[in-house]
C-alpha cells in the first residue's frame, strides 16, 4: 500500500514540470501562436533558476529567474510571430538550438555543483492521513503549483469570458477580430504567459525533480514531449495533465521494470515511453481514417467511446493575422 | 440612424473598387444595394462597417464623421454586417458565440437574453451545439440575434438568401420588416437577385463597375433595374430541350448505395445515369446533395451498395481512379478546394495540361482564357480573381474528354451573365455526351438546364423525376418535405 502510494508520489513529482509545460503550450496554442521552442527554453530556464539560486543562496529567486527566461524566450517568439508576422516554426526551432547550447556554454561554470533546491512543503491535516497524506502530504511546492494551475486553467479556458476570447483568437481572428476583440494583444499575451510556464517548467526541474545542472541534465526532451502531450491532450487542461502524467508513468514504470528485468539492457526502459506515447497519438488520432470508419460503422458502440477522444486543434494554429490585409 | 457617404474611393492597386460614391441612408426603410459581382457592394458595405477604410471621402454618421474606424467602433455607433459567409466560431457553442463580444454578462443571462431574443423572431436554436453543426440559415439568425443585441441601428444583410431554405427566407424577411417598421432600423440588403429586391425594398441603390448609377423608390421595373446593373440589355436564356434522348444505356448504375459523410449518412440511393444526362439535386443544404456528389467523385466511402461505371464495381476505390476514368468534380469552394490560390493562371493550365502529354489534350493558356472569356492576364494568381473568372478557370481546366462532371452550386455568387456562359458551355459539353450532375440552391436553375431532378429531404433521396414534370413550386414543397414523393 505504502509501495503504492509512493509510486503515485513519486509520479506526481516527476510529472510536475511536464504538466507545467504542457499548460504553457496549451494556453499559447489556443491563442493560434506555436510555440516550438520548448525544448530549449526548458533547458536554458533550468540553468538559469539552478544558477540564480547558488549565487543567490535563495532558490525562490531562482525560481524566478527561470520565469523570466520563459517569458524572454517567448518575447523573441511573440516578435517575430505575431508581431512582425514571420514564420514561427522557423523562430521557435532555432530557439530551440540556441537555447540549449546557451544554456550549456553558460552554465559550465556551475555544473555539477551542489546548490540550494526547493523545499518540501508538508501539509498539516493531511500528511498524516492514510494513503493520501504520502502522496500529496509532503511534495514540493511545484507539484502543488502545478496540479492548482490544471485546475485553475481549465476553470479559466472554459468558464470566463476571457478564456472565451483566448478560444476565439486561436479559432478564427478575423470573427474576433470583427467582434472588437484586441486579437494581436491577445496573442502576445497568452505567448508570454505560456512562456512563463515553459519556464516555470526548466524550474520545477533543476530546483526540485532534478535538482542541479550538468550536462546532460535530464530535462533533455521533455519540451519535446510536452509539444506532443498538447496534442495528445486535444488542447485541453486536464486531459494535457493527465498525458504529461501518462509520460511520467511510464518513466516510473521503466525504472521498475528495469530492476525485475536485469538481463535487458537499461537503455531500452529509458526510451520506451517514446514509442508507446506516439503509439498514443496514433490512437487518438485514428478516428479519421477509412477502415476505422469501416469498423466504427459495423460496431456503433466503438465510435461512441472514442468520439470523446477525437481532438481538433485551433482552426488557425499557426496562421499569420493582420488586420489591415483584408482576405 | 442617418448615415451619409461622401465621395467615397476605394482603389486596391489600380483596381477602382469604388469611385466617387455619395449616398444617403435613412433610418426606418430598407434598401436594396443591387450589381453584379464585383460591382464593389461589399466593398461599399465593408467601409460602413469599418472592415476597410476607404482610399478617399468620409462616412458621416448622424452628421459626424468617424475617426481611426474599425469592426468594433462600427458596432459601437450601432452598424452591424452580417456576412455573406458567417463570420463566427464554428468550434464554439451557440451561447458562447453570443456572447462573445457582447455585453458582459454571466452565463445564465447569456443563455436567458439568446432564448428571450430567438422566441421574439421564433428562431430555434439550442445554445449547447456547436455553431459548426448549424445550417447556414441558423447561423445567420444567430448572428442577427447577436446584432440586435448589441443594439445595431443598421443592419448591412451581404447576400443572406445564399443557402437558405424558402422558409427561412421568407422569415428572415417578416424579421427585417418588422425592425424597419417597428424599431426604426436602415436595414441594407446586399443581392444580385431582382426577385428579392421587388419583394422586401422600399428603395434600391445600384451600383455599376464601382459607381453608383441610380437610387430609385418602388414600385421597381427590372428591366430598368436589368439595364443599370449591366448596362446593355442581357439575351435572354436560350431555350434547352427537356426531354432527354432516352435510347442509351445507363453508364453509371447506383445500388442501393449508403455514403458515410462526416455528420451524417446517406442510405439507399439507386439511380442510374446515362451518357449526355443532366441531373440536377435539389434539397436544403445538408440533406444529401453533397455526399452524392462526393460519392460520385470517389470522395465519400461507400459503406453498402454498389457504384458501377461501366460495368466494373468502383465502390472502395481510390479518388485517383474515379478521376482517371474520365469523373470530375468541381466543388462549390472553388479558390479552396478547386485552384491553387497563390499560383497563376499560367501555372494552373500547366499543371492541368502538362506539354509532354502527347499534345492530345493540348491546349495552350492563351487559347484558354480566349475560350472562356477569363477575364484576367496569365500572371494573376487566382486568389484574384472575381468568382466568375474562378468557375471560367476552372471549367477551363476540365480535360475535353470526360466522362461525368459533378458541380456543386455551379453558379453560386455569379451574376447572371456569368451564370449564363457557364450554362452554355455545360451544354456544350453534354452535347458531347458528358454526363452532368449539379446541385444548386436555385430552383430555377436545375428546373431551366436539368433533365431530370433528384430531391433530397430528410438525408433521403426522395424522388427522382424529369424535369417536364414536375414545377418549381412541387420541388420547393418536397424539399421542405411538404407532399407525397413519387
Amino acid at each position: 500500500m505504502d509501495f503504492l502510494a509512493l509510486t503515485i508520489a513519486g509520479i506526481l513529482s516527476a510529472g510536475a514540470p511536464l504538466v507545467l509545460a504542457t499548460l504553457g503550450e496549451t494556453l499559447t496554442e489556443r491563442a493560434g501562436v506555436i510555440n516550438l521552442s520548448l525544448d530549449g527554453t526548458v533547458l536554458l530556464a533550468a540553468m538559469t533558476g539552478f544558477a540564480v539560486a547558488l549565487i543567490s543562496g535563495n532558490p525562490w529567486w531562482g525560481l524566478v529567474g527561470s520565469v523570466g527566461v520563459g517569458v524572454a524566450t517567448a518575447s523573441i517568439l511573440a516578435l517575430v510571430g505575431p508581431v512582425l508576422g514571420r514564420s514561427q516554426l522557423a523562430v521557435g526551432f532555432i530557439l530551440t538550438l540556441f537555447c540549449r547550447d546557451l544554456a550549456y556554454f553558460l552554465g559550465h561554470p556551475y555544473a555539477r555543483k551542489f546548490g540550494p533546491e526547493l523545499p518540501v512543503w508538508s501539509i498539516p491535516g493531511i500528511r498524516n492521513l492514510p494513503f493520501i497524506g504520502p502522496i500529496i502530504g509532503y511534495q514540493s511546492p511545484v507539484v502543488y503549483l502545478s496540479l492548482a494551475l490544471t485546475f485553475f486553467f481549465w476553470w479559466w479556458l472554459f468558464s470566463t469570458r476571457s478564456g472565451l476570447e483566448l478560444r476565439a483568437v486561436g479559432e478564427e481572428p478575423w470573427a474576433a477580430f470583427a467582434r472588437g476583440i484586441k486579437v494581436q494583444r491577445l496573442r502576445i499575451v497568452y505567448t508570454l504567459i505560456g512562456g512563463a510556464l515553459v519556464g516555470l517548467a526548466g524550474g520545477a526541474f533543476s530546483l526540485a525533480v532534478k535538482p542541479g545542472w550538468g550536462r546532460p541534465q535530464g530535462a533533455e526532451g521533455a519540451g519535446w514531449i510536452a509539444l506532443a502531450i498538447v496534442i495528445f491532450g486535444g488542447w485541453h487542461p486536464l486531459r494535457g495533465a493527465l498525458g504529461a502524467y501518462l509520460f511520467a508513468t511510464l518513466q516510473v514504470l521503466g525504472i521498475y521494470l528495469q530492476e525485475l528485468f536485469p538481463g535487458l539492457p537499461a537503455v531500452l526502459f529509458q526510451v520506451a515511453p517514446f514509442p508507446v506515447m506516439i503509439l498514443t497519438l496514433l490512437l487518438v488520432n485514428m478516428g479519421r481514417t477509412g477502415w476505422f470508419k469501416d469498423l466504427a460503422f459495423r460496431y456503433p458502440g466503438l465510435k461512441r467511446w472514442l468520439i470523446r477522444w477525437q481532438v481538433t486543434a485551433p482552426a488557425a494554429l499557426g496562421l499569420d493575422f493582420r488586420p489591415e490585409k483584408e482576405t | 440612424m442617418h448615415v451619409e457617404f461622401q465621395d467615397i474611393h476605394k482603389y486596391y492597386g489600380r483596381v477602382r473598387a469604388n469611385e466617387g460614391i455619395d449616398l444617403t441612408l435613412e433610418p426606418g426603410r430598407i434598401y436594396g444595394l443591387l450589381g453584379e459581382n464585383g460591382a464593389g457592394k461589399s466593398t461599399l458595405m465593408r467601409m460602413l462597417a469599418g472592415h476597410i477604410e476607404p482610399t478617399r471621402g468620409r462616412i458621416l454618421f448622424d452628421g459626424k464623421p468617424s475617426r481611426g474606424f474599425n469592426p468594433s467602433r462600427a458596432l459601437a455607433l450601432g452598424v452591424g454586417m452580417l456576412y455573406q459567409d458567417p463570420l463566427d466560431f464554428p468550434a464554439l457553442k451557440v451561447w458562447e458565440n453570443f456572447r462573445l463580444g457582447g455585453t458582459k454578462r454571466d452565463r445564465r443571462d447569456t443563455l436567458s437574453r439568446l432564448q428571450k431574443l430567438a422566441d421574439r423572431f421564433h428562431f430555434r436554436l439550442s445554445p449547447e451545439e456547436k455553431v459548426g453543426e448549424l445550417t447556414v440559415g441558423e447561423r445567420q439568425q444567430l448572428e442577427l440575434l447577436r446584432l440586435l443585441d448589441l443594439g445595431a441601428k443598421v443592419l448591412i444583410l451581404d447576400e443572406p438568401t445564399t443557402g437558405i431554405s424558402v422558409k427561412q427566407k421568407e422569415m428572415l424577411f417578416t424579421t427585417m420588416r418588422q425592425l424597419a417598421r417597428d424599431k426604426g432600423r436602415t436595414i441594407v440588403f446586399v443581392t444580385h437577385k431582382l426577385a428579392e429586391v421587388e419583394e422586401l425594398c422600399q428603395e434600391v441603390i445600384v451600383l455599376r463597375r464601382g459607381k453608383l448609377t441610380a437610387k430609385l423608390p418602388a414600385p421597381f421595373r427590372p428591366d430598368e433595374l436589368i439595364k443599370l446593373m449591366f448596362g446593355a440589355k442581357q439575351e435572354e436564356p436560350e431555350e434547352d430541350q427537356h426531354r432527354h434522348n432516352l435510347v442509351e444505356e445507363n453508364f453509371i448504375q447506383l445500388e442501393q448505395v449508403q455514403l458515410l459523410g462526416e455528420k451524417y449518412t446517406l442510405r439507399d440511393v439507386s439511380l442510374g445515369i446515362r451518357p449526355g444526362e443532366i441531373l440536377g439535386l435539389a434539397g436544403l443544404e445538408g440533406n444529401g446533395q453533397e455526399l452524392l456528389l462526393r460519392g460520385l467523385a470517389g470522395l465519400v466511402r461507400v459503406m453498402k451498395g454498389r457504384l458501377i461505371f461501366d460495368g466494373e464495381e468502383f465502390q472502395g476505390r481510390p479518388y485517383l481512379e474515379f478521376r482517371r476514368s474520365g469523373i470530375h468534380f468541381l466543388p462549390a469552394a472553388r479558390l479552396e478546394h478547386g485552384l491553387f490560390p497563390d499560383l497563376s493562371l499560367n501555372e494552373h493550365f500547366r499543371l492541368a495540361f502538362p506539354p509532354h502529354n502527347g499534345g492530345r489534350h493540348k491546349l495552350s493558356p492563351e487559347e484558354g482564357m480566349k475560350a472562356f472569356s477569363i477575364q484576367a492576364k496569365l500572371s494573376t494568381s487566382a486568389r484574384a480573381l472575381s468568382g466568375g473568372n474562378q468557375q471560367r478557370l476552372l471549367l477551363a481546366l476540365i480535360p475535353r474528354q470526360i466522362r461525368l462532371l459533378l458541380l456543386e452550386h455551379p453558379t453560386r455568387g455569379l451574376d447572371h451573365g456569368s451564370g449564363q456562359q457557364v450554362w452554355s458551355h455545360l451544354r456544350e459539353r453534354c452535347r458531347q455526351s458528358t454526363a452532368l450532375v449539379f446541385s444548386s440552391a436555385d430552383l430555377d436553375e436545375i428546373k431551366d438546364n436539368s433533365h431530370r431532378v433528384l430531391i433530397f429531404y430528410n438525408r433521403r433521396l426522395i424522388a427522382d423525376r424529369p424535369t417536364f414534370s414536375i414545377s418549381v413550386e412541387e420541388m420547393g414543397r418536397l424539399m421542405a418535405g411538404e407532399g407525397r414523393a413519387v
